[in-house]
């Protein structure tokens, strides 16, 4: 069963096409990078897959069935933003992850919060930054999904948060799911990719795999993506 | 801390080399158990589809045998090792003479050079 | 599902709610210990009575006013800000997470009009020390009072004005009390869902479905009293005896009392609904998440 499956997905704003014809299928087993320059529709694919906007045509398929609540339940999405409760407290959180979604654990939750020194009692308003992203990276990788969906989760984060967020992107990793991984940071996280897609304008121009970039271009995908996307 | 890899390579080339290396090194000796392929991913810091590339590999070449239920094992063949340890070693003096060699000196020019520098070391 | 939503909703809400309601317990308490200690009815401090009373009404206007405004507001945060993206995110569909809200936006606001209206009770109670009971409640309606032991006809009673006895009328006004919490907040819920597609000025947008939605309500009211009245401006041409306005004032009365209560719970209802269906489609069809 494909996870994955994008038919001649389009999404238009007025007279602004978003995404254009995108055809896509993704298996498990894989972390994926979506790569592409800011505006070039990353955001607007990864809110579709997960039923925050509608289409203007084309059809999207989750384990083989259309978006709906049997997808929202295989998905686990991390939005490249805050989008929690600031007056909640951590562990209140975690309950209510709990309460909605069947594959949440929250023992690997409280565990990976232990080994961040986060006192589960505290509220999210009184973290840093990138203490609230590293909660919410924790809360999105505590499910056992089938598909991971990371919307720029190394950005605006420091060089030891980052290495710290790929390192518990490996630590949750499962055969049985796949990690899409939406980012500009390309170099950070190339190691850790076997598949990419680029996007730009809306359109992909590149699905492959990252040894093949590497075998036939000889050249790091980071360098690759400055060649293909040269201003 | 993760390993030293390069992006413009693909890494599992390169994971082989690490390992064909700790393994004439002596840091793994015949026979020892590898770790998991999780935890050699998670300690390189790489995608375990790439860490598993690469061991297939290793076993396809012998280097490395896998017995069902335990694991991954280095072979315990030391000739096999000898061997792998002399072509690595002759791959790193070609490099050299050819680096060399774009610096302008002869073969046997190189030669002593490399022994005067040895008996620098050891004055 | 639905009952997990609810149970966080309200724990999310009454974190505002219950503070607010319980206000309006304390004041309650207050106003009645003051009312009952008769030291309002000192003359020399009736300003300081007709200012606490005043202070006292705008504070049942304003914890009525903040309530809807506080749950249409939490509504649209929990929906169409950044925490929409957890909440469209949850495996349960849109209808659920509406239901929930709606469900838990009714709670509040029949709990604290419920409140509002023991609340002004009480303090009636409390001037007049507790000395009337439901019997003279009864009398309000009935073509007979008893006033200190003395009983006097009144021509027409209320029962007779308004067509529907006692027991009646107060299941009408309870209907149409509840009717119109559920109005209230249907439509609120609607009025947000239909502002935030405005793509670029959601709030505003969502000011002026509220705007047009009062607007709408007025005119069907309106429209409804209308109707009412011209049929009885009909009846009275058509059937021209001067007989009719001389001794039947009730009837007349009643003819434009009587439909008033149900049509007016009729027309909350089908607002109420257009209100819920509207915020349902949106959210099923039109999420738009920034």
């Amino acid at each position: 069963m494909t996870l994955l499956e994008c038919k001649h997905l389009s999404k238009r704003y007025g007279k602004h096409n978003a995404l254009s014809d995108i055809n896509l299928s993704i298996d498990s087993g894989h972390i994926i990078g979506l790569l592409g320059p800011n505006g070039s529709g990353k955001t607007t694919l990864i809110k579709l897959i997960c039923g925050l906007l509608t289409p203007t045509e084309g059809e999207i398929y989750v384990n083989e069935s259309p978006v709906g609540i049997a997808s929202k339940k295989a998905i686990s999405y991390l939005p490249d933003h805050s989008y929690l409760n600031d007056w909640m407290r951590v562990r209140d959180i975690i309950d209510y992850f709990e309460d909605f979604y069947e594959d949440f654990e929250s023992i690997r939750a409280y565990d990976m919060l232990a080994k961040l020194h986060i006192n589960p009692s505290d509220k999210l308003k009184t973290m840093s930054k990138g203490t609230k992203e590293k909660v919410q990276l924790i809360l999105v990788m505590s499910r056992r999904a089938d598909l991971y969906i990371l919307d720029e989760p190394i950005a605006g984060v420091d060089p030891a948060a980052r290495d710290y967020i790929l390192e518990t992107i490996l630590t949750n990793y499962d055969e049985n799911a796949s990690i899409l991984i939406s980012t500009h940071l390309i170099s950070d996280v190339e190691n850790i990719l076997d598949e990419v897609i680029f996007l730009q304008n809306g359109v992909i121009r590149m699905h492959t795999s990252v040894d093949e970039i590497r075998e036939k271009e000889q050249k790091s995908v980071d360098a690759l993506f400055r060649e293909v996307f040269r201003c | 801390m993760p390993w030293n890899l390069d992006s413009d390579r693909p890494i599992f080339l390169q994971i082989i080399e690490k390992i064909q290396t700790d393994i004439v090194a002596g840091i793994y000796h015949p026979g020892d158990k590898l770790p998991s392929v999780r935890e050699l991913a998670q300690a390189a810091a790489v995608n375990p589809n790439t860490m598993q590339k690469a061991l297939s590999e290793l076993e396809r070449t012998g280097l490395v045998y896998s017995q069902r239920t335990s694991g991954r094992f280095i072979t315990e063949d030391t000739k096999m090792i000898q061997k792998l340890k002399s072509e690595l070693a002759r791959e790193v003096i070609t490099e050299f003479l050819e680096h060399m060699q774009k610096l302008g000196f002869e073969k046997q020019e190189a030669i002593e050079l490399m022994e005067q520098t040895i008996r620098g070391e050891t004055k | 599902m639905l009952g997990k939503l609810i149970k966080h909703d309200f724990k999310a809400t009454g974190k505002v709610m219950l503070p607010l309601n319980l206000i309006l317990i304390v004041v309650t308490a207050l106003g009645c210990l003051l009312m009952a200690s008769r030291l309002l009815q000192r003359a020399e401090l009736l300003p300081l009575t007709f200012l606490l009373l005043f202070a006292y009404v705008m504070m049942i206007i304003a914890l009525g006013t903040v309530t809807s405004i506080y749950l249409i507001v939490h509504f649209y945060r929990t929906m169409f800000t950044a925490q929409g993206y957890l909440s469209f995110t949850l495996p349960v569909s849109p209808w659920s997470l509406l239901h929930s809200k709606l469900i838990v936006g009714f709670v509040w606001t029949v709990v604290e009009i419920t409140l509002s209206i023991l609340s002004a009770l009480l303090l009636v109670g409390a001037a007049s020390g507790f000395r009337f009971s439901l019997s003279d409640l009864a009398q309000v309606f009935s073509s007979t009072v008893s006033l200190n032991g003395e009983t006097t006809v009144i021509s027409t009673s209320l029962a007779e004005i308004l067509g529907y006895s006692p027991a009646m009328l107060l299941t009408l006004l309870i209907l149409l009390m509840l009717v119109s919490c559920f109005y209230s907040v249907a439509t609120g819920y609607g009025s947000a869902a239909l502002g935030q597609l405005y793509a670029k000025h959601k709030v505003v947008g969502t000011v002026l479905a509220l705007a047009g939605t009062y607007l709408l309500t007025q005119i069907i009211i309106g429209g409804i009293m209308i109707s009412i009245a011209l049929k009885l401006v009909v009846k009275i041409s058509s059937d021209s005896s001067a007989v009719l306005l001389a001794e039947d004032m009730a009837g007349i009365m009643r003819s434009i009392y009587q439909p008033l209560f149900p049509a007016m719970i009729l027309a909350y209802l089908v607002l109420g609904i257009a209100g819920y269906l509207a915020a349902g489609i949106i959210m099923k069809r039109k999420v738009n998440l920034d």
